[in-house]
């Protein structure tokens, strides 16, 4: 019950391994005496809270600057947007074609496509308030850490790759 | 300092360390971290399963349905970009292990 408090992707992703886990640590538990049970009953839940709470700061920054889900599919272009000015046809093409697991797409500048179409898309208000933020809170916690794929490099300094799209 | 070489910290390079070997499921990391570190780290499952999303995020590991098993569960392997991360963090570890061993020598000879 208490997973219910991470947000709602975070869920869909790891709840039954938390499940799993948290119940296999309880049983070998169960087995050094009461004591090591509670502590270790109450080690995981202050985890879990902590852990919840730290989920739902990285969900609020990353819906900041994007529109899609921030685990997964981080950072890739929307599909259910059109391709839109500011985003390039070889960076839009590049990104639909590839698989989420073996493609990220964040340009030069630190931006990834989804931020650049959230931002073309927004109204000016929003475009505001996501200058402003974007000058205390990061886009990208660690951009040089996530890297340029080999293959999104490939495509895109290759157009033909993408032509047929 | 570039955060190519930022320090990774200690559960997450426990948890590459872990993973170099062979692919494993979320307890199983917990255990074998609990081996390599002879019982000092035993990582809670808020800890492990936020340090996995964060690394699936990043692209260092990557996650896929282990079919061998009984139960339904999903296990983590290195991805390249990973094992590139886990050999950065060793060579920062080397060198700081030979400053700090050069400095101990130095401190030793002075001494005498």
């Amino acid at each position: 019950m208490l997973l219910r408090i991470y947000p709602m992707e975070y869920r869909g992703w790891f709840a039954d391994e938390m499940r799993t886990a948290f119940e296999e640590g309880i049983a070998e538990r169960s087995g050094e005496g009461r004591v090591a049970l509670l502590g270790f009953v109450f080690g995981e839940l202050a985890s879990l809270i902590s852990g919840a709470a730290a989920e739902w700061a990285a969900r609020f920054v990353y819906a900041l600057y994007h529109s899609n889900r921030y685990i997964g599919s981080s950072c890739l272009p929307n599909p259910n947007r059109i391709c839109v000015p500011g985003v390039s046809r070889e960076l839009y093409a590049a990104a639909h074609r590839g698989r989420p697991g073996t493609l990220r797409a964040i340009d030069d500048s630190g931006w990834c496509a989804n931020a650049h179409q959230t931002f073309v898309l927004a109204s000016p208000l929003r475009r505001l308030a996501i200058s402003i933020c974007s000058s205390v809170l990061p886009i990208h916690p660690a951009p040089a850490r996530r890297g340029h794929p080999a293959e999104y490099d490939r495509l895109r300094h290759d157009p033909k790759k993408v032509s047929g799209s | 300092m570039n955060s190519e070489t930022k320090p990774l910290s200690e559960p997450v390079f426990l948890m590459l360390m872990s993973l170099a070997a062979k692919p494993r499921h979320g307890y199983a990391l917990i255990k074998d971290i609990e081996l390599l570190t002879a019982g000092r780290v035993r990582l809670t499952t808020g800890t492990l399963f936020g340090a996995l999303r964060r690394l699936l995020d990043d692209r260092l590991i990557e996650r896929f349905e282990d079919e061998d098993r009984i139960r339904d569960k999903k296990s983590y392997q290195l991805t390249e970009a990973g094992l590139r991360q886990l050999e950065i963090e060793l060579d920062r570890m080397k060198q700081l292990t030979r400053a700090a061993l050069a400095r101990l020598r130095a401190r030793e000879e002075e001494q005498s």
